[in-house]
């Protein structure tokens, strides 16, 4: 008899051990999927960044390559018109 | 040899009437062709004889849209034209003596043009913005910027022929790359339609740019490639890619891009980008068409209301014939950072380019 009585405590034990359990592991699958949820969207969010990054990056490029060309083109203007200017100046030895 | 410098001296002629501020259409002009195709080229010898095709292919083309009663005139942009050589406005009439000078219009442009807006030493020929010169001063319903050696297909005669264009589209053809003997004297349609001409497998235009030979074959309704303010001028580092710019700023301002039903047909020549894009690897800042890695799919621009050279003084110096003299008030800024621009975003339509590291 206090064996039976012994085994019923037992099973007692672990049902309620189960139960809780089962509201923990419902718990943790909740937080889970909120977590999966916020990198979803952190990912999106991550992914229109980059976009938008490279669409300034591009257009960062784009400047950068007028901005070369015109020193560039600045550069052998002023050359151009100091050498002249130099030939006009100094008088033939 | 001549002196460089402009063809026609100041005092030769008279200058024309003031332009329309808004539309930029000369106030002597009424009459509105349904089509202005615009051109541009010099007696170079680009290509081998860049004069022999260009005036084949006039031909065939006038002939073409004459023979269906599409009312056109052609744009031509004799740009920075070099001194030691005869304008290809003497030779045409020349070689196409009867060639009625009423469906042309015939711009030489000063070549200080080319020195003071190129932001490029290497690029020889600034080819979009003497075609926006054209688009600006075209008469047309539609305009469309093509290409002297580029043959027009039966699919886009009948388009314009059932006036099936509408505004806000930017109509695309795909190129059909002949191989075609080099001292043709005359086109027909069994050579352009024959396969066995065809140089590769025929070219297929995909969304959302439709690129790929975009040069060739951009229509658009006049008033709606005034409202894009033609080809990108702000970006005067290289000429390729421009082309292909321009679908994006369309894109961004709204547009549709549509493939309008048939092929346009260009022949093979000597020196022609298409049959050596990878001629520069490895030293594309030395191409003299620029660096074809530049971000033309992922940027736009605002061009200055001024594209076109509109303050440029032009004198009428022939028959339909006008010569655009050289003066600083009609080149704009060296550097116009505003004017490059991220793309508007559009629900539906294409994101930009990706990013293509260059250096």
């Amino acid at each position: 008899m206090a064996r039976v009585k012994a085994l019923e405590a037992e099973v007692k034990r672990q049902t309620h051990l189960n139960d809780k359990l089962r509201t923990s592991t419902q718990k943790l699958r909740l937080r889970h999927d909120e977590i999966e949820k916020l990198l979803r969207e952190r990912l999106v969010e991550a992914e229109h960044a980059l976009i938008v990054a490279r669409e300034q990056l591009m257009v960062i490029d784009a400047k950068l390559d007028i901005l070369e060309g015109a020193a560039n083109v600045l550069d052998a203007r002023t050359r151009t018109a100091i050498s002249k200017q130099r030939n006009e100046t100094v008088a033939p030895i | 040899m001549r002196e460089r410098g402009p063809r026609f001296p100041n005092n030769a002629t008279k200058p024309l009437p003031q332009s329309d501020p808004v539309s930029s259409q000369p106030a002597w002009i009424a009459d509105t062709p349904l089509l202005s195709i615009v051109l541009t080229g010099r007696n170079d010898g680009y290509g081998g004889d860049f004069a022999a095709r260009f005036f084949r292919t006039l031909q065939f083309n006038h002939e073409q849209l004459t023979s269906r009663g599409l009312a056109h005139e052609f744009v031509f942009i004799e740009w920075a034209p070099p001194a030691d050589r005869p304008l290809l406005f003497d030779e045409i009439g020349r070689e196409l003596p009867n060639l009625n000078r009423r469906v042309c219009a015939w711009y030489i442009v000063h070549p200080e043009y080319q020195i003071a807006l190129s932001l490029n030493p290497r690029l020889e020929y600034l080819e979009f913005l003497a075609k926006n010169v054209g688009v600006r001063r075209a008469r047309g319903q539609y305009v469309l910027t093509s290409n002297c050696d580029v043959y027009l297909g039966r699919c886009v005669l009948d388009a314009l022929e059932r006036r099936a264009l509408e505004p806000r589209v930017l109509y695309r053809a795909p190129r059909h790359d002949l191989n075609l003997p080099e001292d043709l004297h005359e086109v027909t349609w069994e050579m352009l339609e024959d396969p066995r001409n065809l140089a590769g497998p025929a070219h297929v235009l995909k969304r959302p740019y439709m690129g790929s030979g975009t040069g060739d074959f951009v229509l658009l309704e006049r008033a709606s490639f005034h409202e894009i303010r033609g080809f990108n001028e702000v970006y005067r580092v290289a000429r390729i890619g421009i082309d292909r710019n321009v679908i994006v700023k369309a894109l961004a301002s709204g547009f549709e891009i549509r493939d309008i039903g048939g092929p346009v047909y260009h022949q093979n020549h000597e020196g022609s980008y298409r049959l050596n894009p990878k001629a520069y690897e490895g030293r594309e800042t030395e191409a003299p068409w620029g660096d074809r890695r530049w971000h033309s799919s992922g940027v736009s621009y605002v061009n200055p209301p001024t594209w076109g050279l509109a303050n440029a003084p032009i004198r009428a110096v022939a028959e339909h014939c006008y010569y655009v003299d050289f003066s600083w008030d009609a080149v704009p800024p060296l550097v116009d950072l505003r004017g490059i621009l991220v793309p508007a975003a559009r629900a539906g339509l294409p994101a930009p380019g990706q990013y293509v590291r260059k250096r």
